[in-house]
């Protein structure tokens, strides 16, 4: 390329002319443009000379492996942590793996309470009320009202306890006003009744087969419970249906028969009136009134008075709906 | 200035003061080296820009493109052929590119250089006031004869003279600058001095 072979020939150079040329082209460019491009030259390599270069180059090198050993290091910590909490979960494998069957099983029969069941972290905030027996009830109980059955039970749960307490209430009723010799065949609290056996079996709590006890009885009622101590208002409400629910248990008939073969019952002493029975019997004042005029023609008047005091009170425009008679007699009582 | 060898396909920068190792040596960070480049190159390709472009500010204006290009390609530089050729490359470019600006489209490969146009503006060079007796004795007039004369070359030989009496590139170096045949870039030589000879023989003969 650059061999002399390839240098123009002397017919080509003129040296008359190359001197010439020579002599007369002098021009150089201005010191200025001179000045602009050394400096723009000197810039070009100031701002990245190869030395500056290799040295920003540099730190990545040294740096690089420490950050990916530092990294395989913490990824290896992770993993060996969890691999030990993996050993360590699988020891009570056998407790744990219980409970998932119980959630499987959804409605069948829940197990039986004295059955040992391992705690089982639930969800805090997945069944609150259960949070509330948890505060109440024991350890044991608070392990079983933990397990995921009782999710399925607790929508459930309350009017089982109703039903539960209403049992045990009139049972006590049946004791105080049936002779103890001769139990009332209405208030038999110990037959189990058909059909609120599978409502509520595991609630039952003076069903004699143990086998039949619910996983969590005293969870479920200590949550009752405990919801009805909580909230006064609804306590009252639920109270006032729990005594109607005792009163519908111990006298199952519908309320005017109750209210119409009360009759016969006056005749026995009974114990006070209660207001549930009187929310009873306020579904049809007029034979709530014939059954009060029927105890105060029996001379019972307290137990009259009581009945039209609750009368006066459930009963929209009570007095007015009362005979002179049983008026009178509301006015007088004390 | 000591011209560099081709060995194996590149050339022997062997020698530390040859021009493409000091182009080496900046494109390394050695500020010096160029500044020793430039000394050494800045007048050839400042005057081969002048006599194309007739205009002081326009050739410093190319000028200045030219060594900024230079510098902003100096990391992509190989030594595969002579500086000078590399960077008579870079300026003959910049200056087609101001042609093609400017409507100077011309220097597009004529070859036939032989034609009636050139042989005019030789005779007319011949013919010009200049060549007057009284102003030959003046060294001045040699210098004005001869920029006269080659203006009113053709480009492209224009071209090739620059090329060889300002950057001092071969024949080859040459056809590889401008992209020509070697033997177009000959002819386009032999006619560029016959005419200028025609400038100068005035000159001669007194």
């Amino acid at each position: 390329m650059a061999n002399e072979s390839d240098r123009p020939r002397d017919d080509t150079r003129d040296p008359t002319l190359a001197a010439g040329w020579r002599t007369q082209s002098r021009e150089m460019p201005p010191p200025a443009l001179d000045a602009a491009i050394l400096a723009a030259a000197h810039r070009a390599v100031g701002s990245a000379p190869r030395a500056a270069t290799a040295e920003a180059l540099r730190p990545p090198r040294w740096w690089l492996p420490f950050a990916a050993a530092a990294v395989i290091g913490v990824v290896a910590v992770g993993l060996v942590q969890l691999a030990s909490h993996d050993v360590i979960d699988v020891a009570p494998a056998p407790a744990p793996m219980r409970v998932p069957e119980a959630v499987n099983e959804g409605a069948s029969p829940a197990p039986d309470a004295t059955m040992p069941v391992a705690p089982m972290p639930a969800p805090p905030a997945a069944t609150p009320p259960q949070d509330l027996a948890q505060s109440t009830v024991p350890a044991p109980q608070r392990s079983a009202a933990r397990t995921p059955t009782l999710d399925h039970a607790a929508p459930a749960s309350t009017p089982v306890a109703v039903e539960a307490e209403r049992r045990r209430e009139a049972e006590r009723r049946t004791a105080e006003v049936a002779p103890p010799t001769t139990p009332a065949p209405a208030a038999e609290p110990a037959a189990p009744s058909p059909a609120a056996k599978p409502a509520a079996p595991a609630a039952e709590p003076a069903a004699p087969s143990p086998a039949a006890k619910p996983a969590a009885p005293a969870g479920v009622a200590a949550a009752t419970r405990e919801h009805a101590t909580t909230a006064p208002g609804a306590a009252k409400l639920e109270s006032a249906q729990a005594q109607g629910a005792r009163d519908r248990a111990a006298a199952p008939a519908s309320a005017p028969a109750a209210a119409s073969g009360a009759a016969g019952a006056l005749t026995q002493p009974r114990a006070a009136f209660s207001r549930a029975e009187a929310i009873e019997l306020a579904r049809d004042p007029d034979a709530w009134l014939a059954r009060i005029g029927k105890l105060h023609d029996a001379g019972r008047d307290d137990e009259a008075i009581a009945e039209l005091h609750e009368f006066d009170a459930l009963v929209p425009a009570a007095r007015e709906r009362m005979p002179i008679a049983l008026r009178r007699l509301l006015e007088r009582a004390p | 200035m000591r011209g560099p060898t081709l060995a194996g396909g590149t050339l022997d920068t062997a020698t530390d003061d040859s021009d493409e190792a000091l182009m080496l040596a900046y494109a390394a960070g050695d500020a010096a080296s160029f500044d020793r480049l430039y000394a050494r190159h800045k007048g050839g390709v400042y005057r081969y820009l002048l006599r194309h472009c007739r205009d002081a500010g326009i050739a410093d204006e190319l000028f200045q493109d030219v060594w900024m290009n230079a510098i902003r390609v100096r990391a992509s530089y190989a030594p595969t052929a002579r500086f000078t050729t590399w960077l008579y490359t870079l300026a003959h470019h910049r200056l087609v590119d101001h042609w093609r600006a400017t409507g100077h489209a011309r220097l597009v490969s004529i070859d036939d250089d032989d034609d009636g146009d050139t042989r005019a503006i030789v005779e007319s060079i011949a013919a010009s006031p200049l060549a007057e007796p009284e102003t030959r004795a003046a060294a001045a007039e040699l210098g004005v004869r001869l920029t006269r004369a080659l203006a009113a070359l053709p480009p492209e030989q224009r071209d090739a003279f620059l090329l060889q009496y300002e950057g001092g590139l071969s024949l080859a170096e040459i056809a590889r600058v401008t992209g020509a045949g070697t033997e177009t870039v000959k002819s386009r030589l032999r006619y560029a001095t016959t005419k200028l000879r025609s400038a100068l023989r005035p000159l001669r003969d007194t």
